[in-house]
């Protein structure tokens, strides 16, 4: 028997439902209306999508564990709250892709499937943190404040901003600009980009004093402020990577040329790791 | 309203688990079918031409591939050419992608004259995306 945190009303939870269907949207309609993910809907290998299906599921599982709204939830619960978010994302894929004719009657199904998935994992990310984040009065939402051990605390910060992180460069990992840059942008200047990302992530999270920032970021002493900074910026290169690999991005293209990708688009996922880590996570 | 011993999901939040958990399973269990299914191999590019319409001064001519191959094709040029009098005409059709086992469909545009009886076309070339 699953002993759940919260008990909820159906009118209550249609409004979670619907707070989580609008943040799932609003994180992911640049995706939805970006050509090269459709195409990737076509031109990933299965096996693949089967990945960033069962990636999105673990990621949900963090984020919902360790930054979410159901911090005092047990596993199952969390788990069974990461499959709606999947399916609703996926539901929520399918209406928008057909509104606008990515998807029909007349194309393959595996073409029609790898669509929706494409679009959909995204926003069911969007759905959990829409969900944890829009909601209005906090009641008795709010889950519990004890604050975790220090070693499990670090690892739910790197999980939150690895969250932060994908939600950012997955918006851009599937378009041809980010390649289009490798490929021109000497190597100089690329070391530039990756000095000035760890400026900015300095500054978010040590600098510019944003809300969260005392409660989430360790800076007690130059050591942990050099690892929250250095872990932040693995993480986001991390997911950088991870992205570009899943949409297809490195396939065909040199050692080179696939570092210069994910050190251009660490640069957005470290200021989604960085502010991920303050905005992401119910205080 | 907030004991673990008493708490549960209400049936809204068990229909919504319930719908995504059988959509989540279907698409994995599809996606494993469609990984299983997939071989490879070049995409083999069938073209087809459909009837000929007049238009103003213009002949319009339907196209349609078919990639029965197994990989993605991108930018097909399809050429068609037609006898008009003694000469011929000849138009290009270009489409970005043809994914596997998927039709693609298009049209071509000759000045009025050509004779549709002697119209042929054939793929010229396509990219590996």
């Amino acid at each position: 028997m699953i002993d759940f945190s919260h008990q909820r009303s159906v009118w209550e939870s249609l409004q979670e439902y619907g707070r989580g269907i609008a943040g799932g949207l609003m994180f992911s309609v640049p995706l939805l209306f970006t050509m090269e993910v459709w195409w990737a809907g076509f031109l990933i290998h299965p096996w693949r999508m089967l990945l960033y299906v069962l990636v999105t599921y673990g990621l949900l599982l963090l984020y919902n564990r360790f930054a979410g709204l159901r911090r005092d939830a047990s596993w199952w619960e969390v788990a069974i709250d990461s499959v709606e978010e999947i399916g609703i994302g996926l539901v929520l894929s399918a209406l928008i892709l057909w509104l606008t004719g990515r998807i029909s009657g007349e194309s393959q199904w595996l073409e029609n499937l790898g669509k929706i998935v494409m679009e959909g994992m995204t926003i069911a990310i969007g759905v959990s943190v829409g969900t944890a984040h829009l909601g209005g009065s906090e009641g008795e939402d709010s889950g519990k404040s004890e604050a975790p051990e220090s070693g499990s605390k670090y690892l739910a910060q790197v999980a939150v901003a690895f969250c932060g992180a994908v939600l950012f460069a997955a918006t851009m990992a599937p378009t041809e600009e980010v390649v289009m840059l490798a490929i021109e942008i000497p190597p100089l200047r690329l070391l530039t980009i990756a000095l000035m990302t760890l400026l900015l992530v300095w500054l978010i999270l040590h600098f510019s004093d944003f809300r969260g920032a005392k409660k989430h970021v360790d800076a007690e002493s130059l050591a942990l402020r050099t690892r929250g900074i250095v872990t932040t910026y693995a993480v986001a290169l991390f997911a950088s990577a991870g992205s570009l690999w899943f949409f297809g991005q490195f396939d065909g293209e040199t050692m080179g040329v696939c570092l210069s990708s994910v050190v251009i688009l660490g640069f957005p996922a470290a200021l989604g790791a960085s502010a991920g880590r303050l905005l992401l996570q119910v205080s | 309203m907030n004991d673990p011993e008493t708490n549960h999901k209400n049936p809204l939040e068990w229909c919504v688990f319930g719908v995504s958990l059988l959509v989540t399973i279907g698409t994995i269990g599809y996606l494993i079918v469609g990984a299983l299914q997939r071989k490879s191999g070049p995409p083999v590019l069938e073209v087809n031409l459909g009837k000929a319409t007049a238009a103003d001064s213009w002949v319009r001519v339907p196209v349609s591939v078919k990639n029965s191959g197994h990989s993605v094709a991108a930018g097909v040029e399809v050429q068609v050419a037609a006898m008009d009098g003694s000469s011929h005409q000849s138009a290009t059709l270009k489409l970005d992608f043809i994914p596997i086992d998927a039709e693609r469909h298009g049209a071509v545009l000759f000045k009025a004259g050509i004779d549709p009886t002697t119209l042929k076309c054939e793929v010229i070339g396509y990219q590996n995306p």
